[in-house]
């Protein structure tokens, strides 16, 4: 079945590493060893691929140097070219599992991400972890936002007041499905926590700590729900808006807690 | 030439008899053609080029290396018009291209391993991309919203370099609003160029009848809203905030501009602003991230700078205020007077309405508010699927009921059936309201006038500002948003 019609592939490749566009740094086999610094320094690379006639010749790395520094320690690096210092690192394509690259990054600093028509990109540890932290970071920031709902519902409210808040939210809902809602906040879902606070009857409980607007705190949970479904469910990769809505709405529960708390410490009746 | 047959299939697949001309215009032309298409938005530009597409082939008998070229949010919908048409092609962007460079051998151009293309002017313009491009030839080159890559930008070379290659048989640049910006490709001293121009007025269908129907006429109600104690003193503060701010810096104006717009658009976009830029302020690490889609409005025609992000005009105090403000008020003065119009509207307008938000996140907000009142309601928003936005606009079609989208998703979307219209926030460009309105007023629209509701306040959304931003004042048709925004905060 063509790509297309199958959708994107569920496998971890190294093509995924590389979102976007990228800018590949090369040095030519001649090069100075000194204007190779110049050019890897502000930009703080520690290796830069060695390309000759559109084809890789070898890596120029700190760690070459260093190696030919200490085989021979009278040498100036200055009057080395990067052809005299450079090494070769294992080479990738695409479409090989990721899982490859990790094997190299044992070994080397960086590896090679080449196609016939020449050097694509080269990945580096950096690299493989911006992606793993893409990936893991939404489900992170749904923990911390799920937490910190749990845990601000149990600031606001008595025991003797979530019974009443169950009552009002929940216990139709779940008797409609044939079960008993849960009476104990660790073993609620996500969906009973925002029904709880959203509800109208209880809301009573929750503005004092989250605003005097219950719609615009409603659309803020509505949206995680969504965004956690599709999270969960693996359907589409997070888009940045989505990312970054998790990540304010996990500060906006953060600033709410920490308000709640401080005022709890100044007026610790209340 | 195009014969009988296929011009039949043509009329059988509902397609409009100008949408054939413009068909039997280009495959009746001979080989090494230029055509402009510069039809008023509605006219159905699109299903026209991927009926070309379909025609080609039938007529060829095989399918025409075609490259399409259009704006990011537009590559799903082109790939899903081509599906309805049969027409199978890749939408080839970095990544993509990256895999059919590895899959294609050493000596062969990786745009070979590809027939019909659909990517943006913006990927072929990196890398010296459109060089390799042009080394192979291209039976069709189709270039959506071309009004957008003239000029002496790198874009503008892009078009010009297809539109004069030898390699390129037929180009197509397709564009509502050309006026003046394509003068470069008319003049062309290259192959002969046709324009096709045509208005809604002067079409009609197979049987002789206008194609926008009888009564294309509008009718335009601003809804002037009474702020609460609360929601005034937000906005008036806000106003002031910004005054203050008031700077030339290109950079600071682009992020008071988003300030205004958030605040105009709904509070929950605004308090989504003002969160995010709160959460830049304290958090660095999510700035590189989030640079290139800083803008919430989503589309947007101005520029965005790594620099401008990351300096807001307002200090975290300042953002800590209005967040507080936001805190303190109890009741949505736009939302409720929008669910009233709905109460009140929804049922003599057909059962259909679409709200139409420039922010995402008022679409969000909006559509979990209106779902509340027990309306079906649908989402569009740019971010969604090709599947979920179809499934959104045939459940909208089916049930009636209200469609929530942003003008990003709406580009491309044929609501012809639709007859009431709310516009919870407005574009500052002209250009996205024009393709806002067009999703409504265009071939196949019923009888019977199109509603627009707007909506007005004293302090942040004036009434004269919302009929200069829905053109309904003249005189403002020659000022651009950066002199709307600088009058009205007073800044020089």
């Amino acid at each position: 079945m063509p790509e297309e019609l199958a959708g994107p592939s569920p496998f971890h490749d190294v093509g995924r590493i590389f979102p976007d566009d990228v800018d590949v740094c090369s040095v030519e086999p001649s090069m100075s060893v000194a204007d190779a610094l110049s050019l890897m320094a502000p930009k703080r690379y520690s290796q830069v691929p060695v390309v000759a006639d559109g084809r890789v010749r070898g890596v120029f790395s700190l760690w070459s140097l260093i190696y030919q520094l200490l085989a021979a320690p009278g040498l100036s690096p200055l009057d080395l070219a990067v052809e005299d210092v450079m090494e070769s690192i294992p080479s990738v394509t695409v479409d090989d599992p990721l899982d490859l690259v990790l094997e190299h990054l044992n070994l080397h600093d960086a590896v090679l991400v080449g196609s016939p028509h020449g050097l694509q990109a080269i990945a580096t540890a950096t690299d493989v972890l911006s992606y793993f932290y893409r990936i893991a970071r939404p489900y992170v920031l749904l923990q911390e936002i799920e937490l910190g709902l749990r845990n601000l519902i149990d600031m606001c409210v008595t025991e003797a007041e979530l019974e009443q808040c169950i009552d009002r939210a929940l216990t139709r809902q779940y008797e409609s499905r044939k079960k008993k809602p849960p009476t104990r906040l660790s073993d609620m879902t996500f969906e009973d926590y925002r029904s709880i606070i959203a509800s109208r009857e209880n809301w009573e409980f929750f503005r004092g700590a989250l605003g005097q607007n219950r719609e615009l705190v409603s659309s803020k949970l509505e949206q995680v729900r969504r965004i956690r479904n599709d999270v969960f469910h693996f359907r589409d990769p997070v888009s940045v808006i989505d990312h970054e809505t998790l990540a304010a709405t996990r500060y906006w529960l953060f600033d709410k807690a920490r308000s709640m708390r401080e005022r709890h410490r100044r007026e610790p009746t209340s | 030439m195009m014969g009988e047959t296929l011009h039949d299939e043509l009329r059988e697949r509902e397609l409009f008899p100008h949408q054939v001309e413009f068909i039997e215009t280009v495959l009746g032309s001979g080989s090494g053609r230029r055509l402009i298409l510069a039809d008023a938005i509605g006219l159905g530009k699109t299903r026209a080029c991927v009926a070309l597409v379909w025609a080609w082939s039938r007529l060829h008998g095989r399918q025409p290396r075609t490259l399409i070229l259009a704006p990011q949010a537009l590559l799903p919908i082109w790939r899903a018009s081509l599906a309805n048409f049969e027409v199978v092609a890749d939408i080839v962007d970095a990544a993509k291209f990256r895999h059919v460079e590895a899959r294609t051998p050493a000596g062969q151009n990786p745009w070979t391993s590809l027939d019909i293309v659909i990517t943006t002017v913006d990927f072929l313009k990196r890398h010296d991309r459109v060089r390799t491009l042009l080394e192979v030839s291209w039976d069709l080159v189709i270039v959506d919203e071309a009004h957008l890559y003239t000029g002496a930008s790198q874009a503008g070379e892009v078009l010009r370099a297809l539109w004069d290659a030898d390699e390129v048989d037929v180009m197509v640049a397709a564009s509502a609003t050309p006026s003046g910006r394509l003068d470069d490709l008319v003049t062309s001293a290259g192959p002969t160029v046709r324009v096709l121009r045509r208005s809604a007025t002067d079409l009609v269908d197979w049987e002789g009848r206008p194609i926008l129907g009888a009564e294309a006429s509008q009718v335009v109600e601003i809804v002037r809203l009474q702020l609460t104690a609360r929601e005034r003193d937000l906005l008036e503060v806000t106003r002031s905030l910004l005054q203050r701010s008031a700077t030339e810096d290109p950079g600071r104006r682009f992020l008071i501009r988003a300030y205004v717009q958030a605040a105009q658009s709904s509070l929950f976009t605004f308090e989504n602003l003002l969160r995010r830029a709160l959460l830049r302020a304290d958090r660095q690490e999510f700035t590189s991230v989030v640079n290139s889609q800083f803008a919430a409005p989503e589309v947007d025609d101005y520029q965005d700078t790594p620099e401008a992000t990351l300096s807001s005009p307002l200090s975290r105090e300042d953002l800590l205020h209005l967040i507080e403000l936001i805190d303190l008020i109890e009741v949505d003065t736009k939302w409720s007077a929008c669910a009233q119009v709905l109460q009140a509207r929804l049922p003599e307008d057909g059962g259909s309405a679409v709200i139409f938000c420039d922010f995402a996140y008022t679409a969000q907000y909006v559509a979990g508010l209106v779902s509340k009142t027990g309306t079906p309601v649908e989402l569009l928003i740019a971010a969604m699927s090709a599947e979920e936005r179809d499934h959104a606009l045939q459940s909208f079609q089916q049930n009636g009921g209200v469609l929530v989208l942003t003008s990003a998703a709406a580009e491309g979307v044929a609501l012809a059936y639709v007859k009431l219209c709310v516009h919870y926030d407005l574009p500052w460009d002209s250009a996205v309201l024009a393709q806002r309105l067009g999703r409504i007023r265009r071939i196949g629209a019923g009888p019977g006038p199109v509603r627009h509701v707007l909506f007005a306040d004293e302090v942040l959304l004036p009434e004269p500002l919302v009929k200069m931003l829905f053109s309904l004042d003249e005189d403002a048709a020659a000022r651009t948003p950066t002199e709307v925004l600088s009058e009205f905060l007073g800044i020089p």
